[in-house]
């Protein structure tokens, strides 16, 4: 391992966040003053329903996005006085970025070998040889399999597994995911949330994942949700979000499931204004609205 | 991730590997978007191509020019020297022979022809007898002669003594000389012609042949005079053709003073533009040598006009060809922007991902930039190539056969030009992609951003466009044009397509609420489309430019081909204008008469040069008015042949005297005789193929008599009048009375009455002084004819039959005739001899056929009676009408005539449409329509890019229920809206250009009287505009299937 090879997880720290844009001559609160860290090394869920901010948080920690206010620490460095060139650096070296699209995490007419070393091209100030070699990295990540296949011929679960690999291709420090899973089926998505984890035991890279998926929440270490802009990342919730699948099947939050575990009967009481759910079985803790 | 340490050759191989895998996926990029990529090297190709086109087009162009100028004035384009010498030995001739530059030594004159002139007097022995001397000829040897002669009779001189001597000098015996005849050659005495001089007395030669010359204007004789016979020219010695001997001759001639001619005739063929600088310097030279003093002899050349002549035509071409090539390189550069634009948006997403993977600015620009950079590279020799293949086939069909196609440095210098213009364009259109944010880039719609700035933009620049084009409609005018007047047309379609698509959205606009409350939602969409302003739009303005340009180019064309129809047409005069060479037994009138006797195809015509001092100061043109109708063309301001035979030939006019006969009488009452001499009774005869001849029929006595002559007429003759000759020994004054009533002639044994009409007022009018002073004054009545005649100083009276006018009237373009010229009366025009023959102006017109705006036209039949000499003062030519059959010249071969095919309409046609200025306007249709094209092509590159930029939109249009049956319609209609208006701006305003702008616009190399029309014709156009909206209308339906295709439901799906 030589001295660029393995790059400590970076810590991310936000203090008063907002960020505001506009919309039809009216201005729309994305983050509202939020406030989140996450530990070097740390692996991180985004959990929150659709337009709750999530995305817009992954963007400014990307440096895709200039915050409306606030801070934003990677590491030792405040990102929102960074030049646009010094946030280029930024994710050529420290921050890999995997977006819910595989077609704009990749390059389709490039084989999994040449998205990778088209990654490595914005390395600075390191000998190309002293890269971990396209080959090596798949292998590190398990993904030998893909090694020498074209893009445009992978699975849409392949392509995304290769998405996280090329953002892992200059060992970045911070490893970003924006719905990684969202487009994939189950067995897949779960592939993608074991790659995910893995990175974090196996490299030591900070993750943060924004996703709507419980499950793939599960897979990281912590769960932050956001919603309406606000985010609380000390897991004391303000709200929590429930995930109706396809099925019918609803997804507590773990910290439900805990006391409400499978085989819960819960009995459905409509109100004006919403649902709510009565736990009705005696052997369960207690009743839970 | 651990990094292995590496060996050596694992980090070559990494390296290797590391460029093979770049140059790798770049060519896998390429392929991915191989329509694109196609296109755009396609656009590549043709930009660099067009770039190329100008110069080397041009620069063929000049080769032919140049070539064409050398070989239609290869007469004044050779070299000629003249050195007199006094040759006693051959040596003396070989060493006068090499006076000029030596053979070969100028790349321009490879060889040399080499003549010995001795003039000479030939006479019979006869002749020598009575110390009498026969005509002036020429002893010529020339190398190759008898090759470019025909034989009529015997064969070349191959001995000494021996000459051959032209077949219309032996013809009708009139010097009584014949194959056989011994001539004896005295020097010349008198001091009028050339000092050369026969030292030897006695010396002869027989004559063993008769020739005639193979064409009127074989260019192997280099205009020497050996052909100038001039029988009865003055009252001198006549003078006959040469009289060509062996070389083995000349040793017998020594010692004599000769004229030797050195012919240097210009090798057309081997002169390049490169070879002119060097021409120019030896010519330099040799001039400065020749113009030394001490050096005597003589040496001419116009080569230097020539060469200045086509150096001014070269120029125009240049200028021409670049402005029309530079408009079609402008216009591919813009479509290359355009395409180039689409290409780098079509990696839009790429760029991105170059963004959020951290590459450096410089790293992404060379990514964005790489596959069109290559593709524009690549273009680069395939352009050369195709500019090149371009030019070929343009030579091939527009310039002179064989004329090289070469690569020049001006060549290396547009190609470096263009391909750094398209390197530019690549860069300023990606640009915009370029410096999009990665977030920018993923919006599903692109954001749209009305800019004002741009709309002053497009408004200056409309205005900068109309103002060029009011300067550039100034510079040029109808008697001036220039070259840089092909510039108005872009300007002006610029402005108009520039302002007139931006105007679209506008005009649409108020149509929303009426397409809304429609309910046909495919029609609501495409105009809501249209109005918002698409990134089509801009192209839309580009394809309306290239229409426009078409159009005018279209249209310049057709007016450019008609004109130079009109003008070839007037300048040859009629189909085929083929000259002959006269010879009296041979008339051509009389031939044309007999191959053609309905007059449908054939007319004989003449030009001539008045003796100067009288009031035509132009060229003669002499045609059998009869004909001129069914053989000569019309146009161009000249005047419709049937009102020029109306004003030649005036009606009322008595038909000729002709009789078949070998006797003619008439009686003479002679009333009054004055003292002194009486004069001889002389009938004045002419006959076809025959000069004009006299029969005398006695002497003049008072009282009534009958005065009889033997005529050679059995054949036929014209009596043309009758003479009251002065006798040789007569001086002072004659003068009488008498009264004619009667002429017959003898047929069948018996005599019969000739319908003279002596009663008839105007009949007969007195006959012109030929020398001397003589008045008649005629009385007709009653059937006869009285004459109280006078004349004085040597002079004749006598009546003359009218049946041709007098004064002649003539048809007199402005420079023909001495200014004022129509109001004054007592005009006249002489020949050599000194006769005269009054003219009167019968017409004005602004040119007439061959001799354009300097000449008169006049009926032959009466200039040849009242000017004897003219026959052999003229240059005589066939004219052949769009009637005459395809033997025609063989028929009037076979019809006695020396005649070579020359100047016809088709030929003259197509030297015109060699000069420039028809060049350049080919080029431009060609130009134009290609450019056409490459919009098009354009306009579909933009369209397929639009529809990836619109996938969600016209995706969720059909996932809330919009049929796709409906939206189809919608897309195509949308394409046929911004097409449509392309079209419909385009070529209106080519048309407007070309009424506007054509004037100006240079069509010809030189300037011409003829009169030209510059309405264009629509047919063209209209047929132009109707092929190339069915081109649009099938790209706007594929465009529109291209569209809908794309937009899937399940593009929607998408989490963002």
């Amino acid at each position: 391992m030589t001295a660029r090879t393995l790059q400590t997880g970076l810590a991310i720290y936000c203090e008063h966040l907002c960020h505001y844009y506009e919309l039809d001559g009216e201005e729309v609160t994305a983050l509202d003053n939020v406030e989140f860290s996450v530990a070097a090394g740390e692996s991180v869920a985004l959990l929150g329903p659709s337009g709750s901010g999530k995305s817009t948080l992954l963007n400014l920690l990307a440096g895709l996005l200039r915050p409306s206010s606030g801070q934003i620490y990677l590491g030792a460095d405040d990102i929102t006085v960074m030049s646009e060139p010094e946030l280029l650096n930024l994710r050529g070296h420290r921050v890999g970025v995997v977006v819910q699209n595989p077609s704009r995490n990749l390059l389709p007419y490039g084989t999994a070998e040449q998205n990778i070393s088209f990654a490595q091209r914005a390395l600075r100030g390191y000998r190309r040889i002293d890269l971990q070699a396209p080959a090596e990295l798949l292998g590190a990540l398990g993904l030998s399999e893909l090694a020498g296949q074209r893009v445009s011929r992978m699975s849409g679960g392949e392509q995304q597994r290769l998405a996280v690999a090329v953002a892992m291709a200059g060992s970045p420090g911070l490893l970003l995911a924006d719905e990684p899973t969202s487009q994939l089926d189950t067995a897949n998505r779960d592939r993608v949330g074991e790659l995910l984890a893995r990175i974090t035991s196996n490299f030591g890279t900070t993750v943060v994942v924004v996703t709507h998926d419980p499950a793939v929440a599960a897979a990281m270490g912590r769960t932050v949700t956001i919603a309406e802009g606000h985010a609380d990342d000390r897991n004391q919730l303000r709200e929590q979000f429930a995930h109706v699948e396809a099925d019918g099947a609803v997804r507590l939050p773990p910290d439900v499931l805990v006391a409400l575990p499978p085989g819960t009967q819960l009995r459905v009481v409509r109100k004006p204004g919403g649902v709510e759910f009565v736990a009705t079985r005696a052997d369960s803790p207690g009743s839970h609205r | 991730m651990a990094g292995a340490g590496w060996s050596r050759g694992e980090r070559q191989d990494a390296i290797s590997s590391f460029g093979h895998s770049r140059l790798a996926l770049l060519l896998r990029a390429l392929w991915w978007r191989r329509g694109l990529s196609a296109a755009t090297l396609l656009v590549a190709v043709i930009t660099i191509g067009a770039g190329s086109l100008g110069p080397m087009f041009a620069r063929a162009a000049d080769e032919s020019t140049l070539r064409d100028r050398l070989t239609e004035s290869a007469s004044d384009a050779a070299l000629h020297f003249t050195f007199v010498r006094d040759l006693q030995t051959d040596g003396d001739l070989a060493a006068a022979a090499t006076g000029g530059p030596e053979a070969g030594s100028i790349k321009a004159y490879p060889k040399t022809l080499v003549a010995t002139v001795l003039p000479v007097r030939a006479s019979l022995p006869s002749q020598v007898a009575i110390g009498d001397q026969g005509p002036i000829s020429q002893l010529v040897w020339r190398t190759d002669a008898c090759a470019h002669l025909v034989l009529t009779r015997g064969r070349c001189p191959a001995r000494p003594g021996e000459a051959l001597a032209s077949e219309r000098t032996l013809a009708g015996a009139y010097y009584g000389w014949q194959t056989g005849t011994r001539l004896s050659l005295a020097g010349i005495a008198d001091a009028s012609v050339s000092a050369a001089q026969l030292e030897q007395p006695n010396v002869g030669v027989t004559i063993v042949g008769a020739y005639r010359q193979r064409t009127a204007n074989d260019a192997f004789w280099q205009g020497r005079s050996y052909f100038n016979a001039r029988p009865g020219a003055g009252d001198g010695p006549d003078t006959v053709d040469a009289l060509f001997v062996d070389r083995s001759e000349l040793p017998l001639l020594y010692p004599s003073r000769f004229e030797v001619q050195v012919d240097y005739p210009v090798a057309a063929e081997k002169i390049r533009l490169a070879d002119v600088p060097a021409l120019r310097d030896d010519l330099a030279r040799l001039v400065e040598l020749r113009s030394a003093p001490g050096v005597a002899d003589s040496f001419s050349t116009d080569v230097l006009s020539v060469l200045a002549a086509a150096q001014a035509e070269r120029r125009l071409i240049d200028l021409s060809t670049l402005l029309v090539s530079l408009q079609l390189t402008v216009l591919a550069w813009l479509v290359l922007f355009q395409v180039i634009a689409d290409a780098v948006e079509a990696k839009g997403s790429e760029i991105a991902l170059a963004k959020l993977r951290g590459l450096p600015p410089s790293a992404t620009l060379r990514f964005g930039l790489a596959e069109p950079m290559l593709l524009v590279a690549l273009a680069t020799p395939l352009g050369l190539l195709g500019g090149w293949l371009s030019v070929r086939l343009l030579a091939a069909s527009s310039l002179l056969p064989g004329t090289p196609v070469t690569i020049t440095r001006a060549t290396g210098v547009a190609v470096a030009a263009a391909l750094a213009g398209s390197l530019v364009a690549a860069a300023a259109a990606g640009r915009k992609t370029l410096r999009r944010s990665v977030l920018e880039q993923w919006r599903r719609t692109p954001g749209h951003h009305a800019s004002p700035l741009m709309l002053v933009l497009d408004v200056l620049l409309a205005l900068a466009a109309v103002l060029g084009l009011v300067l550039l409609r100034r510079t040029g005018q109808h008697d001036s044009p220039r070259a840089v007047t092909l510039l108005a047309p872009a300007l002006l379609v610029f402005a108009v397509a520039l302002l007139g698509i931006r105007l679209l959205p506008l005009v649409l606009r108020p149509l929303l609420p009426v397409t809304r409350a429609s309910g046909r939602i495919g029609l609501f969409l495409a105009s809501r489309q249209v109005v918002r302003r698409p990134a089509g739009l801009r192209l839309a303005a580009l394809l309306a430019v290239a229409v426009g340009l078409a159009t005018f180019a279209i249209a310049g064309e057709g007016v450019a081909s008609s004109n130079a129809a009109t003008r070839a047409r007037i300048e040859v005069g009629a189909s085929r204008v083929a000259p002959v060479q006269f010879e009296p037994l041979h008339d051509p009138v009389g031939a044309t008469h007999r191959v053609d006797p309905d007059g449908r195809w054939a007319m004989a015509a003449a030009t001539w040069l008045p003796d100067g001092g009288g009031a035509v100061t132009g060229r003669v043109l002499a045609v059998d008015a009869g004909r001129l109708a069914s053989v000569a063309y019309s146009g161009g301001s000249a005047p419709e042949p049937a009102d020029a035979v109306r004003a030649l030939r005036p009606a009322g006019l008595p038909a000729p005297l002709e009789v078949h006969t070998t006797r003619l009488r008439v009686s003479v009452d002679t009333v009054r005789l004055g003292a002194g001499n009486r004069p001889l009774v002389v009938l004045n005869l002419r006959a076809p193929n025959r000069p004009a001849f006299d029969a005398r029929a006695g002497t003049l006595a008072p009282g009534p008599h009958v005065y009889t002559a033997a005529v050679d007429c059995a054949a036929g003759c014209t009596l043309t009048g009758i003479t009251w000759d002065r006798p040789i020994d007569t001086f002072g004054e004659l003068s009488g009375t008498v009264r004619v009533s009667r002429l017959e002639f003898l047929a069948g044994g018996r005599w019969q009455e000739l319908a003279a009409g002596l009663g008839t007022d105007g009949n007969w009018r007195a006959q012109p002084s030929r020398l001397g002073n003589s008045e008649d004054t005629l009385t007709a009545s009653s059937g006869v004819l009285q004459d109280d005649y006078r004349s004085q100083s040597g002079g004749s009276a006598g009546i003359a039959h009218a049946d041709s006018p007098r004064p002649l009237p003539v048809l007199a373009s402005p420079r023909g005739l001495i200014p004022d010229a129509a109001s004054q009366t007592n005009l006249r025009m002489s020949d050599e001899t000194g006769a005269v023959v009054p003219v009167s102006v019968a017409g004005s017109p602004p040119v007439l056929p061959a001799v354009l705006d300097n000449g008169v036209l006049i009926d032959i039949t009466g200039l040849r009676e009242q000017l004897p000499a003219f026959d052999n003062e003229a240059s005589w030519s066939i004219w052949l009408g769009p009637r005459a059959p395809s033997d025609a010249i063989d028929r009037l071969r076979a019809a006695g005539l020396v005649i070579e095919p020359g100047a016809s309409y088709t030929s003259r046609l197509d030297e015109l449409g060699r000069q420039g200025p028809a060049l350049a306007l080919r080029l431009l249709v060609v130009c134009a329509i290609v450019g056409s094209i490459l919009a098009v092509g354009g306009t579909a590159i933009a369209i397929a890019s639009t529809g990836r930029r619109r996938t969600f939109e016209l995706a969720s249009l059909r996932a809330v229920g919009i049929r796709r049956r409906t939206l189809l319609g919608a897309c195509i209609l949308e394409q046929l809206l911004l097409l449509g208006a392309a079209v419909l701006l385009g070529v209106p305003a080519g048309y407007l250009a070309a009424r506007w702008a054509l004037p100006s616009v240079p069509e010809f190399a030189d300037l011409t009287p003829v009169s030209l029309s510059y309405r264009p014709a629509l047919t063209g156009i209209a047929l132009f505009a109707l092929v190339f909206g069915l081109l649009l209308a099938g790209t706007a339906v594929l465009a529109g299937r291209a569209l809908l295709r794309a937009a899937a439901p399940a593009r929607l799906r998408e989490a963002e």
